[in-house]
């Protein structure tokens, strides 16, 4: 652990490391927490395992098309996005089960992605990075985009905290007193999807939910309301993905790996603390 | 609003869910101040009304003023109090923060400003509240809770409260308090709540609301406990309106032609 601090201001992609760890975990706090009492993890999943698809495509078209200014984050974001407007028009219509419709987004997402880098001249060890996380490669345009969606996010979530609060508390209610909850379905979804292409960077597809969801459930079970978890969820993220940087740097272990599971033994720590308090 | 001005003007009303007509023929006006107990068995059409009323759902046939106004219009100066709230114990919200949301339309984007809290303080104080604001939600007790909803619905500014079996969920100690307190709020704002609780009804309400497919409203004095207790039990002919027996035979009064369609019955 000791040398990751050491090393830390010889080398500047660690430097990029650790402030891609806070701006994730900034993002993560307050959507994660929207979407841990909300209970909708399985719409984040589904958002992330469909990046894949954008990740893949974007890929697609740079190497066999030509379109060199095309960069996976575009693809991803591009996908997110429009997954989020679908389960906003879906959920809204309400004539679909969403469990169905989320395991069809999840899947399918996937198995277009692993279409697409099939068919993508050369090895695409990049795009696997995007499964299983890299956040020892974050580069700096990387960073402007992730402190971009912070600022996005943190914006919207000053703006519209009442609101996302009511529906979150009780839709009908929230409606009968007059909000447009379909419209903040729309701003939910899409914060959710850009949170999940923020968290993908840095932990990876298959990992990002875990990001998203333990530290504001660990946060949950410690504070009494959605304010303060979200504070606290920001805490959490930062603390444990810099502790997995420092712990995973020294053994040579895979960091997203590391902070994936010094999340879940916080959040096992945050369970047995509110059992002894209640 | 005047005290004697029409709150809720319902007129000729029929409802179906597909081909099952649950409304029929419904007429009725309830006057600002009002406390109306609304009764009738299950599958009546209690709450089909309160989600007409609340602009919800729209009739088949006939028209709903609330306020003067179509019912989706009115709905922001209507506090719904449902029987209870789909609720997450753990969700984390604190009493003042459910109060607050009577507001979140009327509040800027942002934090609730001063105005906004002293509503919410206010609200809170009407419902016997007032020190819980800190409270966790999740920590109170089934009548506290419906009193926190109903402040929401005050802190919002409502002219009329609409409350779904509002007790519940309520133990019997805290079920006469709510009741006083309902009697107590239409010295400011109108009261349509439904009800199976007939003795406390006829203690408290002060005009009762039967409905069986069709509606009939009456005055309290006009109905006497013993009588009206019968129109959930055995004898259905208790409470009289006008020439016809509402709750007598509801198949008969269903299959009649509606008043705007001469000679053409519904199908069912």
């Amino acid at each position: 652990m000791l040398s990751f601090f050491k090393d830390l201001w010889g080398y500047p992609f660690l430097v990029n490391a650790v402030l891609a760890a806070v701006l994730a975990s900034v993002a993560a706090g307050l959507t994660g927490s929207l979407v841990v009492v909300r209970r909708s993890t399985y719409l984040a999943g589904a958002v992330s395992h469909s990046i894949l698809a954008g990740l893949g495509l974007a890929r697609l078209l740079q190497r066999r098309f030509g379109f060199d200014g095309l960069t996976p984050m575009m693809g991803a974001v591009s996908i997110a996005l429009a997954v989020a407007l679908l389960l906003s028009w879906l959920t809204t219509r309400g004539k679909h089960r969403p469990d169905t419709v989320l395991s069809a987004i999840w899947t399918g997402g996937m198995a277009l992605g692993v279409s697409f880098v099939a068919a993508t001249p050369g090895y695409q060890d990049d795009l696997m990075s995007y499964l299983f996380g890299s956040i020892l490669l974050v580069s700096g345009q990387d960073l402007i985009w992730m402190a971009t969606m912070d600022i996005v996010i943190l914006g919207v979530m000053a703006l519209c905290y009442n609101r996302f609060l009511a529906i979150a508390f009780n839709e009908e209610l929230a409606r009968l007193r007059g909000v447009h909850t379909a419209v903040y379905e729309v701003v939910y979804h899409v914060l959710t999807a850009l949170t999940v292409v923020l968290l993908v960077r840095v932990a990876g597809i298959v990992l990002a939910i875990a990001l998203l969801t333990l530290p504001a459930a660990a946060a949950g079970l410690l504070t009494r309301r959605l304010d303060r978890m979200m504070a606290a969820a920001v805490g959490i993220g930062v603390v444990i993905s810099l502790l997995g940087l420092a712990v995973s740097y020294g053994p040579g272990l895979p960091p997203s790996a590391t902070i994936v599971e010094l999340a879940v033994l916080f959040y096992l720590a945050a369970a047995g603390i509110h059992k002894f308090r209640h | 609003m005047a005290e004697n001005a029409t709150v809720i003007d319902v007129d000729d009303v029929c409802f179906s869910y597909g081909t099952q007509e649950v409304l029929h023929n419904v007429s009725f006006q309830i006057e600002a101040r009002a406390l109306v107990a609304v009764v009738g068995p299950n599958g009546g059409g209690k709450t089909t009304l309160l989600k007409l009323l609340l602009g919800e759902m729209a009739p088949r046939y006939g028209s709903i003023r609330v306020l003067n106004l179509p019912p989706e219009q009115a709905r922001v100066r209507v506090g719904y109090v449902p029987q209870s709230v789909p609720f997450d114990p753990r969700f984390p919200v604190c009493v003042r923060e459910v109060v607050l949301m009577g507001r979140v339309a009327k509040s800027r984007f942002g934090a609730y400003g001063r105005k906004d809290r002293q509503a919410a303080s206010d609200a809170l104080e009407r419902v016997d509240l007032a020190g819980f604001e800190k409270r966790s939600f999740a920590a109170l007790s089934g009548g506290e809770r419906q009193r926190v909803l109903i402040a929401q619905a005050l802190a919002g500014g409502s002219e009329l409260l609409l409350l779904d079996e509002p007790v519940a969920n309520v133990d019997p100690e805290h079920t006469s308090h709510l009741y006083s307190l309902f009697k107590a709020l239409t010295n400011e704002v109108t009261v349509m709540m439904v009800s199976h609780n007939l003795s406390v009804v006829t203690g408290n309400a002060t005009h009762v609301l039967c409905i069986n497919r069709s509606a009939g409203l009456h005055a309290i004095d006009e109905v006497a406990s013993a009588s009206f207790t019968e129109s959930f039990g055995g004898s259905l002919t208790t409470i009289r309106h006008d020439s016809s027996c509402h709750v007598l035979d509801a198949s008969a009064t269903l299959h009649s032609p509606h008043h705007g369609e001469t000679g053409k019955a519904h199908s069912f």
